[in-house]
């Protein structure tokens, strides 16, 4: 991960700004840096798991088809993960009220 | 500069409540992470055994509650197989 905070300068404290600036930059660049690598992983979930339903017999391009296949899988997996989510932070919240009774 | 170094001195120009407020938050931010991963994998799971039919882009009623059913019997199976 890099921070890009005072790119060939001295690091001291004026160079890199306030402690309230460092904060804030450090919190929105992790959180970027978190959604993106939470992103890949998806998007690689996705295509794995459609090309599993979408692809059976490999030819030597994807068809419209299959391309179409692809697209409307990729399109339900997202659907699947919001829907899927939901229920866990669901499940969490009434295990914990169930713990604290 | 290596990272660690950077990290370090980037984390040595906070004060000390600003330093906190960048603790907490790295912790929340890893709790979301995991949850978010862990979503993933169940979500994995579930699509493969609720989701079948691809002439259509948007999930149904019925694939919809499969996957609520789906999840949340799987974590019945863990609290199940846990206690035996």
């Amino acid at each position: 991960m890099a921070f890009g905070f005072g790119k060939g300068t001295e690091s001291s404290s004026s160079a890199l700004g306030s402690s309230a600036d460092i904060r804030d930059r450090l919190k929105k660049q992790v959180q970027q840096e978190i959604q993106t690598s939470q992103a890949t992983a998806l998007i690689s979930k996705i295509s794995r798991s459609c090309y599993s339903s979408c692809i059976v017999d490999p030819q030597s391009s994807l068809s419209a088809a299959d391309q179409e296949c692809i697209q409307n899988c990729s399109s339900k997996f997202l659907q699947t993960f919001s829907v899927v989510s939901k229920e866990y932070v669901t499940r969490l919240q009434s295990e914990k009220r169930n713990l604290s009774q | 500069m290596s990272e660690a170094n950077a990290m370090e001195s980037v984390l040595s120009a906070l004060n000390e409540g600003d330093r906190a407020e960048v603790a907490k938050f790295m912790k929340e931010e890893q709790a979301r992470a995991n949850m978010n991963s862990t979503s993933q994998e169940f979500t994995d799971m579930c699509f493969k055994t609720c989701v079948k039919n691809f002439r259509s882009d948007t999930i149904d009623n019925t694939e919809a509650t499969c996957a609520a059913n789906c999840i949340n019997r799987f974590l019945d199976t863990n609290v199940f197989v846990f206690s035996k």
